[in-house]
């Protein structure tokens, strides 16, 4: 990924830039698949188990910080006989490149899936070169 | 996302391996080179089993349950939703296509009562227990 208006992925939790207490230490980086249209580039990000307003997305100049905490799911006197599931939660840090309208940003969470739609910026988007 | 074929025949050897040792379901071996397993919790409480199963960006209709006495199977597809038909991929982690996990329960259960919902990304199966599994006290008499 050499273009500079590429969306990297340059950090996960191993190198958290803050040393994280309790759960958060847990967090572990999610599946995520990043594309890009002629319009934006769209970032999927799985988080199963964790309730929309457990989701966090921030933004500062460089980069885009999702967070999001997995709900309370066992009953109170359970067994607990098989533990696979995420039980903490999950952090990535997006970098942001200069291609990208840092005033144009959605994000839609729905069957524990999180999608960032990045909109480009006009001088970056594909155009059709007119052959005289 | 290609992987190299050793990797993927390892991954299901080790799978067959964790499957024949801890859940009493069966691997169907011709269809297991597609298929993904999603990861699998279950919780047993006093009336009831609770299982869930890890299903982000799944569709309801496009997952199916069933169940042969204490053995319960879940599976399904996960299908790739994309907002336009030649996406340039810059990075590709998430898991599609069929996916399986089967396991046994470990008593026997009310079969005709299960209920499931999806709750953020997460298949809840509700399986009621049968009477004769339920944990009953009985008190000893000491003399």
């Amino acid at each position: 990924m050499t273009n500079k208006n590429d969306v990297t992925v340059v950090r996960s939790t191993a190198e958290l830039p803050v040393r994280q207490a309790g759960r958060e230490a847990e967090f572990v980086r999610p599946s995520t698949d990043v594309y890009e249209t002629s319009e934006a580039y769209v970032i999927t990000i799985d988080m199963p188990g964790v309730p929309k307003d457990a989701v966090h997305v921030t933004m500062d100049q460089n980069s885009l910080v999702v967070k999001g905490t997995v709900g309370e799911r066992y009953g109170e006197k359970s067994t607990i006989l098989f533990a696979e599931l995420q039980k903490n939660g999950y952090y990535r840090v997006f970098n942001l490149g200069d291609g990208i309208d840092r005033n144009s940003i959605d994000a839609r969470y729905e069957e524990g899936v999180l999608t960032v739609r990045l909109l480009k910026k006009e001088e970056t988007k594909p155009r059709q070169i007119a052959i005289q | 996302m290609a992987f190299p074929s050793d990797i993927l025949g390892m991954q299901r050897s080790i799978n067959k391996m964790f499957d024949s040792l801890f859940r009493g379901g069966t691997w169907d071996e011709d269809v297991a080179s597609s298929l993904w397993n999603p990861p699998v919790d279950v919780e047993e409480r006093d009336q009831e089993y609770v299982v869930r199963v890890e299903l982000p960006g799944v569709a309801r209709e496009d997952v199916n349950i069933t169940t042969r006495e204490n053995i319960l199977t879940v599976r399904g597809e996960k299908k790739q939703k994309k907002e336009t038909k030649e996406p340039n991929y810059h990075r590709m982690e998430r898991l599609y296509g069929s996916f399986q996990r089967s396991f046994s329960l470990p008593g026997s259960v009310k079969n005709d009562k299960i209920e499931a919902t999806f709750k953020d990304g997460v298949l809840e199966v509700l399986v009621p227990k049968a009477e004769e599994a339920k944990a009953k006290t009985i008190e000893v008499k000491v003399k």
